[in-house]
């Protein structure tokens, strides 16, 4: 998942004031060969060799007409001492995230000359990453505890239209239950079945149908009997928000009309037809179970 | 001459811990053979190989000339653990089975098939039940429709009756004598009950105690067919036989566990 976009920059040192503007790459190659030919070498800081930093402050070097493998030296730096390594003069420039480019700024040491969505627009800066162990175990409760209103205006966003939203919002949320039961009856075939498929040599085709298919049936439904169930619960919701149609739209409107006597029994029929829901779906679970 | 199945130089390792170790055997065609030993020696493993279902480390298995690379229905398996799909009638069982493998037939052909090889193993009568609603000898028998079924080339049996009771085990077993008989089948069936490998066995192949098993003999069974069981108990040659297979399995091979 990506955290956030942007907010890195690169700083020149005071030695490019008067040669190089903000954004202006076209001066960069002159002022840094005239380094070179003043102190022997120019010097470019990243924070870390390979990562995001480094990218940024080879591509911007390129675009300048600087080899970064040939013409200048590129080393690793740790954000926190890009300032004062500049300070005294070990670096000429240097690659970081916030707050070191201003820092650079305030102590006098550097300016700040492009910022990185000029090297690359809305480029993703911070990820969070999961190891595969850590979100198997964990990928529904990354994602349940999403109130189902909470999506609801990513649908608003996205369709343009309340009654979409509501549907997505319902969509979204009670999908995880069957598609993660799904997968995991599919993957738990027994090792008996697969050797009874390998044995009398099944198609692709007929090992979906006769044993794959009726293997995973009973956890299929299992998940949609709590997905129904997660469905039920954010229609009425959904469309307290959509307005318009439905019982929950009906709930809302009542109070505001300050008609309890609608409100109650409109719970109570909310309450049987989740239970209805539930019994029907309970009852095809067992027809199927093995 | 070539024997019909030969099983090279097979050894199987799991990481560093050797099953088996340089299995060499020879089996012709029609042969029935018994492969016997203490439990954890290694010979559902080296039913597996010849399978196909387990790849061994070494070695390979030649069946008719062809060297086994995958499972296939030429070489169909009587599983320990029956292996039905639960969700299928007795009847189906055997079909998808028969549809599967003889893609040849015609509807009407395929139907026949599956009807006289459940006739042939007494449960056609059940043919419209679930595995979970019959019990486990006539699991054992739809089992045995479903290997016959599909023409194997040769029977593979794991423990075929390790889990039934006496009445039906001598029932199964005659069984599978007559259909063996009749079918011309090369079966090869992993036991630990000397009698029964007697009983049905040309061959019985002791194996030695596991890790990096070896066949540690091959014992010939001399015993003229039709067997009867009342009688041969009384041959000779039984009598020497078995107290043979007792005395390395009791005494050479003895477990101290």
């Amino acid at each position: 998942m990506v955290l956030n976009f942007n907010e890195q920059g690169i700083t020149l040192a005071n030695k490019f004031k008067g040669k190089v503007g903000f954004r202006d790459i076209k001066n960069v190659k002159q002022a840094v060969q005239e380094i070179i030919a003043k102190e022997g070498e120019c010097t470019f800081a990243m924070t870390f060799p390979g990562g995001t930093h480094d990218i940024w402050l080879r591509y911007w070097l390129g675009a300048c007409g600087i080899n970064p493998n040939k013409d200048v030296r590129v080393i690793p730096n740790p954000p926190p001492q890009m300032v004062a390594n500049m300070k005294v003069g070990r670096m000429d420039g240097f690659c970081v995230g916030e707050p070191w480019n201003a820092v650079a700024v305030r102590e006098g040491v550097g300016f700040t000359h492009v910022a990185t969505q000029d090297v690359w627009k809305h480029h993703p800066e911070k990820v969070l990453a999961f190891n595969n162990e850590f979100f198997e175990k964990n990928k529904i409760q990354i994602l349940r505890p999403v109130s189902p209103l909470a999506w609801f205006p990513i649908g608003l966003a996205v369709f343009q239209a309340s009654d979409k939203a509501a549907v997505f919002s319902i969509a979204i949320t009670s999908l995880w239950a069957t598609l993660l039961n799904t997968a995991h009856g599919a993957s738990s075939v027994p090792e008996d079945y697969k050797n009874v498929a390998k044995v009398f040599g099944f198609s692709a085709l007929r090992y979906l149908r006769y044993v794959v298919v009726p293997y995973t049936l009973p956890f299929m439904l299992t998940g949609l009997k709590i997905s129904i169930g997660i469905a039920w619960m954010v229609i009425v919701a959904s469309e307290m928000l959509a307005g318009g149609t439905g019982i929950g739209f009906y709930i809302w409107d009542s109070w505001n009309a300050l008609n309890l006597n609608n409100v109650i029994p409109a719970i109570l029929l909310i309450g049987v037809v989740g239970f209805i829901l539930d019994y029907f779906f309970g009852y095809l679970q067992r027809r199927v179970q093995i | 001459m070539r024997a019909y199945l030969e099983i090279f130089n097979v050894s199987k390792s799991f990481g560093s811990y050797t099953v088996l170790k340089d299995i060499n055997l020879l089996i012709n065609r029609g042969e029935f053979v018994s492969l016997i030993g203490h439990s954890g020696c290694g010979k559902s493993t080296l039913l597996s190989i010849v399978a196909g279902l387990t790849e061994p480390t070494t070695g390979s298995v030649i069946l008719d000339g062809k060297e086994v690379v995958s499972p296939g229905p030429d070489r169909a398996v009587v599983f320990q653990n029956y292996s039905l799909l639960p969700w299928l009638s007795v009847w189906d069982n055997v079909m998808v089975a028969v549809k599967s493998v003889l893609k040849g037939l015609n509807k009407k052909e395929m139907e026949e098939r599956v009807k006289h090889y459940l006739n042939l193993v007494g449960v056609y009568e059940h043919r419209h039940k679930k595995p979970s609603q019959i019990s486990g000898g006539m699991k054992r028998r739809v089992a045995t429709a479903r290997a016959l079924a599909v023409e194997p080339k040769v029977l593979l049996l794991d423990e075929p009756f390790g889990a039934l009771d006496a009445l039906t085990k001598a029932l199964l077993q005659d069984e599978l004598l007559r259909i063996w008989g009749e079918s011309k089948l090369t079966c090869v069936m992993v036991t630990h009950d000397i009698e029964e490998a007697l009983y049905l066995s040309d061959k019985v192949v002791v194996l030695s105690n596991g890790p990096s098993a070896k066949v540690f003999d091959v014992v010939e069974v001399n015993i003229p067919r039709p067997r009867v069981r009342a009688e041969i108990v009384k041959l000779r040659e039984y009598i020497e036989t078995k107290e043979k297979l007792l005395y390395y399995l009791t005494t050479v091979l003895r477990k101290t566990a």
